[in-house]
């Protein structure tokens, strides 16, 4: 139990704070985090079943200043393990993930108000004078720390809590887990709606029903449809940088000499060209 | 057409960028603040976080005001941020079409003694001033942080403090 405690954590540790520290790397995402906690313990298929379930669920969980919603880092790497010890599939991972990645959110913005936030000023101080050293110093122990204690949440978690899940677990009717699992299938589209409200433009939803046609009439696996896309994203990038470069040859042709506008004359019609 | 003034100290972040440009449908985004438009190092910070797709500017609050009076703007629907409850009174004096009156963010990062109104608005004494003017100029005038929220009319905030 303690190397699978000590794995755990450390997964959550690379991933979720690895996410942060390189960018927005998308490493602390379910789909990574379900096979590398699976791949740990043995049984990497359980894994990635259910970090691809649950990717679908939080696919839309994109957490922006104020309106953050949840952490599905955390919640899918104890879920996966916690599956894999108790030999059940979605119908135990999704009453464990739900609540676990809400509650790891919290955890996570207390991390930030209380361990990164009293250090705002010294980065200031810092600055002051100079000291860029000390700034990544800073930076990069802050970031240690932080997710430190972040991972010691699931290393416990599954040290302590694992028996006592077992036994909560066992308490839930089948009649309820099985219903969870019909939930758990249904959740994805919810996802996808909460990933729709951000992503949706009119003019690319022809795109969207594409996708419908393919897989109702053309029953075409997933795969394909996605390398289908990747193409279709090529294809439109290519178009759009060759316009770009149009647009710049002719726009530089004229010269500006003429045309004896202010530099905050030009500002304003550019913006409201 | 100008879909909403907002109030809100870091001006364009990612509440602005993914939630409340999508909510507002709008094409530009007008940023009216003083010291910004003086410096441009904030400039390009500011140029970073703005979706793509939107347009910016980045104007002095005088020279905003001019901005969105031009009969272009018009045709564009525009969200113009303002650091401070006084600029958008500034603004709003001279302004009669702004659609949305939004009290966001402010007050964070004033060191002063502040009144809390929500989790997301704390005011000094000038800014409460300035915040009364502002009801009187837009009475729709209200504190909403994301679209999400309820819309708290100013006016009613300002009635239940005693203000």
């Amino acid at each position: 139990m303690l190397y699978q405690a000590l794995i755990v954590a450390l997964i959550v540790f690379i991933t979720v704070g690895g996410q942060e520290l390189l960018g927005f790397t998308m490493l602390g995402r379910p789909i990574v985090i379900g096979p590398l906690v699976g791949l740990a313990l043995g049984d990497i298929q359980t894994g990635l079943l259910i970090g691809a379930s649950l990717e679908t669920i939080f696919m839309g969980v994109v957490n922006i200043g104020g309106a953050s919603s949840a952490e599905p880092g955390l919640a899918t790497a104890l879920a996966v393990a916690f599956a894999i010890h108790l030999h059940g599939g979605l119908g135990i991972a999704l009453p464990i993930a739900i609540p676990l990645g809400i509650i790891g959110l919290q955890i996570k913005t207390l991390l930030y108000v209380g361990v990164v936030g009293p250090f705002a000023s010294k980065f200031d101080s810092l600055a002051s004078q100079g000291d860029q050293k000390g700034i990544t110093r800073l930076h990069f122990g802050l970031w240690t720390l932080q997710w430190f204690i972040y991972a010691l949440i699931p290393f416990f978690a599954i040290l302590v809590g694992s028996s006592a899940t077992q036994k909560l677990l066992e308490m839930i009717p089948t009649v309820i887990t099985n219903g969870l699992t019909v939930a758990g299938n249904l959740l994805p589209a919810v996802g996808m709606a909460m990933l729709m409200k951000i992503l949706w433009e009119n003019n690319i939803s022809v795109f969207y029903f594409l996708g419908f046609l393919i897989v109702a009439y053309f029953k075409v696996p997933l795969i394909a449809i996605a390398v289908l896309a990747i193409i279709i994203a090529v294809l439109t990038a290519q178009r759009d940088y060759q316009l770009k470069k149009m647009n710049q040859d002719i726009m530089q042709r004229p010269a500006l000499t003429d045309n004896s506008g202010s530099q905050e004359e030009l500002e304003e019609d550019d913006f409201f060209s | 057409m100008i879909k909403a003034l907002r109030v809100d100290e870091r001006l364009i972040h990612g509440q602005i960028a993914m939630v409340w440009s999508k909510e507002l449908g709008i094409d530009g985004i007008v940023v009216a603040n003083d010291e910004t438009a003086a410096n441009e190092t904030q400039q390009m910070a500011l140029k970073m976080a703005v979706p793509s797709g939107i347009k910016v500017i980045i104007k002095t609050v005088a020279g905003a005001i001019e901005l969105v009076q031009d009969p272009r703007a018009e045709k564009m629907k525009l969200l113009i941020l303002v650091r401070t409850v006084h600029d958008a009174v500034s603004i709003a004096k001279s302004v009669s079409n702004i659609l949305y009156m939004n009290i966001g963010n402010v007050g964070k990062a004033v060191q002063a003694n502040k009144t809390t109104f929500t989790q997301f608005v704390m005011l000094t004494d000038e800014e409460i001033a300035s915040l009364k003017e502002l009801v009187q100029l837009y009475p729709e005038t209200a504190l909403q942080n994301v679209p999400g929220d309820k819309r708290e009319l100013a006016s009613s905030s300002l009635k239940k403090m005693n203000l």
